[in-house]
């Protein structure tokens, strides 16, 4: 059974989700939330293996929201809700901790089924949203971790998704499997996460020497 | 000028009788050896005028006296240019000399007779027939130098006997300075004038004016140092030319300027800081490594040389010893200066070095012919006058080429400085433009933040309730369809605001991931095919969007319309009529063109509408084999003044 909780402002589309969800016979909701205050008590409480939460909340900001949840529980995956599944909005969940995006007018099942693959260990991604990353990503800075630097496999993985290729196609032309490929593009989410991070880290250390001066 | 010419060609044939008399000296037998007694021994020589006789021989006495001794005469060689030691041990007080010679008028051509003598020491009186007839001296008291001067004495007609004439010098000096007659010719007045003339120019004009001509370029040198201290290549070029002014200036100077032992003395020891300065020169202008201590070490050497000369061989004469030692200073320098010239080899470095080992050579020459050495007669004049302004002209040259090439290299650097400048000019010009650009670029950038912002909580969030509402509520299907269908033409106008830089793949592809569950809701397989296309650097957000919105359009097409199972979809480059630019088609298997709606018909002319617009061509064909081919073309360049679609 997984266990999601939901933090939406909208109770229609929280309602529909957490229907949706319940009828899905291996999925339940375990907690829910409408503000930021509550989502931040949600996400202390913990409990949970999968955070679908909405970027816009009347009382704050959900990409915050998400930050705590990935700190506190990295094993838990954390999906963000979004209308249009625009490269701004993901790529900044995705830095948060995010590993994937729901669609608020997705049909109800295919929202299940993309869960469902996430606790799987793969990650959905939109073809704009790879070339953004592989445009971002890949000069690879000489002094960055390894951590930070993407693999060839997965270099190849954004080249191919950026022009259009599905998983399965994806996986037929590199001969992996397809859920290698969502594995791939988990792991690019999640050094896209760790070197936003160092990048802030590298900023504030900078603003900080700036001040000292 | 004419005179100097036959004057150049007279010294050759100076030289040449020199060095045969020195011959014939040598054999000691003179050719036309008078009889002992009555005339004195000579050479003649034949002239443009008729012959000349220089005397090889004379009659002697050493005295003092003021007037022609009445005996004691005694034969000698011809000249005897160095009398002062045998003098000074004769007899003490002032010293002098009378040499007598005898010749017969018929030995000697020409109408009119002139005598030519030079090299006497110092004071000097001329006799004929026993009649004064010249003197180099105002008075008894005036200090006549006479060593280098050659004197032409007109014989008056009347005193010209036929048979022997006699011919007496007298020539006298203080005890501290020097006595000596020298040679003596007797011929035509013609001839012997253009051969004073010749001498005369060698010893006396020439050197005045090489002298003068010195002082006075080392004076405007000098000013030009005071200018501009840190040149001292400057200063010591004007000390070269001051300390061999003082030291030539004995060469032509009739009379001594102040006490005559003073000048002398200064005349000695100014060699010395003549050769110094000079060195001083070329090691500063050659800059050599430590040419600093070089320099010290010279001028302590100098001092060393005066010290020397002052104490140990306290003379009153030019000694072998001490010469020698100054050329060997010179010769160390030359190896020294060579030695900078392998590191530096500039024209004006071997000009410095030529001039040195010139002026060497003069000194050589000098040496040999001064006459308490006479190892030879050489030019018949000293080249020393000539030495300083011929080290001076090389100096000068040396410093003018180096400040030539200076202001080369100012004007090659200035030439440098303004690409230079012309250079960050353009750069600057640049950034300017490219910050223009970025702010531009910032503007436009939030200004989409805001539509989207504004797409996302107002018209979007609105619409996903709506749809939400209408699918809880089991509307009617085609409400649900006609909000799918605005959320979705809200999600093309997002994609369209996405940064691809004009990357038509990229855009082509989100809009197959964003109709991928349609598609497949539909049971439509769908083949991607897919090559690496250019980018089309014009397709900004509001041109990715009337693309996007054909492609839907085509698909949208065949979803609703077509029955069809499969959409094979090609991006491609592809040229049109020679014009580079990419083709995407979209071909079905469906029912094909000719049973489609009438609600289609506009539809395709929007397309073929929006295609133009954008500089392209959009296409249906109706293949055989059924089904329908969509294909637009767009170009990869498009002219500037095609304005954007709005």
């Amino acid at each position: 059974m997984i266990r999601i909780a939901i933090i939406e402002d909208d109770p229609l589309i929280q309602a529909e989700l957490g229907a949706a969800i319940g009828a899905s016979g291996d999925c339940a909701v375990v907690a829910t939330a409408a503000t930021h205050a509550d989502g931040a008590r949600l996400v202390e409480g913990g409990g949970f293996d999968v955070l679908v939460c909405d970027l816009g909340l009347p009382d704050g900001d959900g990409a915050d929201l998400i930050r705590r949840a990935a700190s506190r529980d990295p094993d838990a995956d954390i999906l963000v809700l979004t209308m249009f599944a625009d490269h701004a909005k993901v790529i900044e969940a995705i830095k948060a901790g995010a590993r994937g995006y729901l669609l608020k007018d997705q049909r109800l099942d295919d929202c299940v089924e993309a869960i469902r693959e996430i606790r799987r260990g793969g990650s959905p991604i939109s073809p704009i949203i790879a070339r953004i990353l592989l445009k971002r990503l890949q000069p690879a800075i000489s002094v960055a971790e390894e951590e930070e630097r993407l693999s060839e496999r997965e270099t190849e993985t954004l080249r191919l998704l950026s022009r259009g290729f599905t998983y399965s196609e994806c996986a037929g032309i590199m001969d992996i499997s397809p859920h290698t490929v969502g594995t791939h593009v988990k792991h690019i989410y999640r050094k896209l996460e760790v070197r936003s991070r160092s990048e802030a880290v590298y900023e504030a250390t900078l603003r900080g020497m700036l001040d000292d001066n | 000028m004419k005179r100097r010419f036959a004057g150049c060609s007279m010294t050759i044939e100076r030289i040449a009788g020199a060095i045969f008399c020195f011959l014939l000296a040598a054999a000691g037998m003179p050719a036309f050896a008078a009889e002992a007694g009555a005339t004195n021994g000579f050479v003649a020589r034949v002239s443009d005028h008729g012959r000349i006789v220089q005397f090889t021989d004379a009659d002697f006495v050493l005295s003092a006296q003021s007037d022609i001794p009445a005996r004691g005469w005694h034969r000698r060689t011809m000249p005897q240019i160095w009398l002062s030691d045998e003098a000074r041990r004769l007899r003490p007080g002032r010293l002098g000399a009378w040499a007598r010679m005898r010749f017969d008028r018929s030995d000697v051509d020409g109408d009119h007779l002139a005598i030519l003598t030079e090299n006497n020491r110092e004071k000097l009186t001329v006799y004929f027939n026993g009649v004064d007839v010249y003197r180099n001296y105002r008075s008894e008291a005036a200090p006549a130098i006479g060593w280098n001067r050659p004197y032409l004495i007109t014989v008056p007609d009347a005193l010209v006997k036929p048979g022997v004439n006699e011919i007496i010098l007298h020539t006298a000096s203080r005890r501290e300075f020097n006595l000596g007659v020298g040679s003596v010719w007797v011929g035509p007045r013609e001839s012997l004038a253009a051969l004073h003339a010749d001498r005369y120019f060698w010893r006396i004009s020439g050197a005045r004016g090489a002298n003068y001509a010195l002082i006075f370029l080392s004076a405007i040198i000098f000013v030009m140092w005071l200018w501009r201290r840190k040149e001292m290549e400057l200063f010591w070029l004007a000390m070269t030319g001051f300390a061999w002014f003082v030291r030539d200036y004995h060469f032509f100077a009739e009379e001594a300027p102040f006490d005559p032992w003073l000048f002398q003395q200064i005349t000695y020891y100014s060699l010395y800081p003549a050769i110094i300065t000079s060195l001083c020169f070329c090691v500063e202008f050659m800059k050599p490594r430590r040419r600093r201590r070089i320099i010290g070490a010279l001028l302590l050497l100098g001092l060393s040389l005066c010290l020397f000369r002052l104490f140990l061989v306290r003379s009153t004469a030019t000694d072998v010893l001490s010469n020698l030692m100054t050329l060997g200073i010179v010769v160390a320098m030359l190896v020294v200066l060579f030695a900078a010239w392998l590191r530096q080899r500039t024209i004006e470095h071997l000009v410095l070095i030529g001039a040195l080992g010139v002026s060497t050579a003069f000194a050589l020459h000098d040496l040999g012919r001064v006459p308490n050495i006479l190892w030879w007669d050489g030019l018949g004049f000293h080249a020393q006058p000539y030495t300083g302004l011929a080290l001076f002209t090389a100096f000068l040259f040396s410093i003018g080429r180096r400040i030539l090439r200076a202001l080369d290299v100012v004007e090659q650097t200035n030439v440098e400085l303004e690409r230079r400048v012309e250079h960050a000019t353009q750069a600057l010009a640049r950034s300017e433009s490219a910050r223009r650009r970025m702010e531009v670029e910032r503007a436009i950038d939030s200004e989409r933040e805001r539509l989207m912002r504004e797409m996302h909580d107002g018209i979007g969030s609105n619409l996903v309730t709506a749809l939400a509402v209408a699918r809880r509520r089991e509307q009617d299907p085609d409400t649900i369809a006609t909000l799918e269908r605005a959320i979705s033409d809200l999600k093309l106008t997002v994609d369209s605001l996405a940064p691809v830089d004009g990357d038509v793949v990229t855009l082509l592809a989100n809009l197959r991931h964003r109709m991928e569950p349609d598609l497949r809701r539909a049971g439509i397989a769908l083949d991607w095919h897919v090559e690496p296309c250019p980018p089309l650097e014009w397709l900004d957000a509001a041109n990715a969007l009337h693309m996007l919105r054909i492609i839907q359009e085509a698909l949208s097409n065949v979803l609703t319309h077509a029955g069809a199972t499969r959409i094979v979809i090609r991006l491609s480059p592809s040229a049109r009529e020679h014009v580079a630019g990419i083709s995407i088609e979209i071909a079905d298997d469906g029912k094909g063109f000719a049973s489609e709606e009438s609600g289609t018909g506009k539809g395709i002319a929007n397309m073929r509408a929006r295609a133009r617009a954008l500089g392209g061509e959009c296409r249906f064909a109706a293949p055989a084999a059924g089904g329908t081919r969509v294909s637009l073309w767009l170009p990869e360049h498009r002219d500037r003044e095609m304005p954007s679609v709005r």
